[in-house]
């Protein structure tokens, strides 16, 4: 394996979120229940009596379910959904990559954000207090509230922060777009 | 970062949880009958031997299954041995140096370093994954190009290049420090 290949790797592994958790989650509730169903099927087996219900009446309690069981599988239903769901979807960690020659880079999208927001924030003339950015895997909006009586140009500020992007090159690529508050306040 | 094999482990979740639902919707078939299914025989004798049985194989591969997760942390970037000896050197080493280099750098807040092996066979087996915690105000260019350079100086001592995950991270902490306002 070359560099460039492990370097792929290594940030896909890391702009996504690891199941290991979800999935000892799930296997610890089905240890539990394989664990249950082991100690009855023993105690029926040897003919002792059971620990809560016999196999024999665990069964016809599903045949016939109460609301109680009906219950009980409504939740079951639930935690299988939600495996699944955490299985299929791409659990996005809101990171970013930047090219590097030498390291493999990813950023948390919080940091990638002040980064914009600082140029918007310079370009602008604004305090850095009257600044927000946010940024999503392909959009990035800054949020600034402009003095009054000073109107600023959106288009300008727009096109400096974009220009800084594309320095930056993340990858997913990300499109500012720059909103200016329609009330200003008085003041730095 | 660790060695675990992600795409088994949503193989498997994804099958644990189709598994409940199969089991939830067999119940709820029995409740509110839409589909005819032939009724569970009621285990008796040797078939309850069978399920308990089925039941250990079950525990045994989930525990398995658990304990084999996050497999590959090393403690060592680096080994080399000759006649005289062997030197090893300690992840933590990376992160002091580079911390060294970074000091200077106003929205630092922490640097951190492990090491991890990587599976199959790699330019190096260990690989270096840094954790640069900065707050939100970080000049991010400055900061990744001074990592860099230290990365290589690094690369010198140890006379060798070693596979660097950078993370920048705004971590809990950095979010309730003061940010750094210089005009």
């Amino acid at each position: 394996m070359t560099e460039q290949s492990l370097y792929r790797r290594l940030v896909r592994r890391s702009l996504h979120r690891s199941r290991s958790a979800a999935v000892i989650t799930a296997l610890v509730v089905l240890l539990l229940g394989a664990i249950y169903v082991g100690i009855e099927s023993v105690l029926g087996a040897l003919g002792n009596a059971p620990l809560l219900i016999s196999p024999a009446d665990a069964i016809a309690a599903i045949e016939k379910p109460t609301p109680v069981v009906l219950v009980g599988a409504a939740a079951l239903a639930v935690l299988g959904v939600v495996f699944v769901l955490l299985a299929l979807l791409p659990g996005s960690r809101g990171r970013h990559e930047l090219p590097n020659e030498r390291l493999a880079v990813v950023v948390d999208d919080g940091v990638l954000a002040g980064a914009i927001g600082r140029v918007a924030q310079r370009a602008s003339g604004v305090g850095p207090s009257r600044v927000s950015t946010t940024v999503a895997k392909r959009r990035g909006t800054v949020t600034i509230t402009p003095t009054s009586g000073l109107p600023l140009d959106k288009a300008a500020l727009a096109a400096t922060a974009q220009e800084f992007v594309h320095t930056l090159e993340p990858r997913p690529s990300v499109k500012v777009g720059v909103s200016v508050t329609s009330s200003g306040v008085v003041g730095a | 970062m660790t060695r675990s094999n992600r795409t088994l482990n949503r193989l498997l979740l994804a099958l644990v949880g189709l598994l409940f639902i199969a089991v939830a919707a067999w119940v709820a078939n029995r409740g509110y009958p839409v589909l005819d299914v032939p009724a569970v025989p009621v285990p008796e004798g040797d078939a309850l031997w069978i399920v308990a049985a089925s039941a250990l194989v079950v525990v045994i591969l989930s525990l398995v299954w658990i304990f084999t997760r996050g497999r590959g942390r090393a403690s060592a970037v680096i080994t080399a041995t000759d006649e005289t000896g062997t030197v090893s050197i300690d992840a933590r080493v990376a992160a002091d140096l580079i911390s060294h280099d970074l000091a200077a750098l106003a929205d630092v807040v922490s640097v951190s370093s492990t090491a991890f092996r990587t599976t199959g066979s790699a330019t190096s087996a260990i690989a270096l994954e840094l954790r640069v915690v900065a707050r939100r105000s970080a000049d991010l260019r400055h900061l990744v190009d001074t990592v860099t350079r230290s990365v290589e100086q690094f690369d010198e001592v140890i006379e060798s290049r070693i596979p660097v995950l950078l993370h920048v991270a705004t971590g809990v902490r950095a979010s309730f420090a003061h940010e750094q306002r210089v005009r």
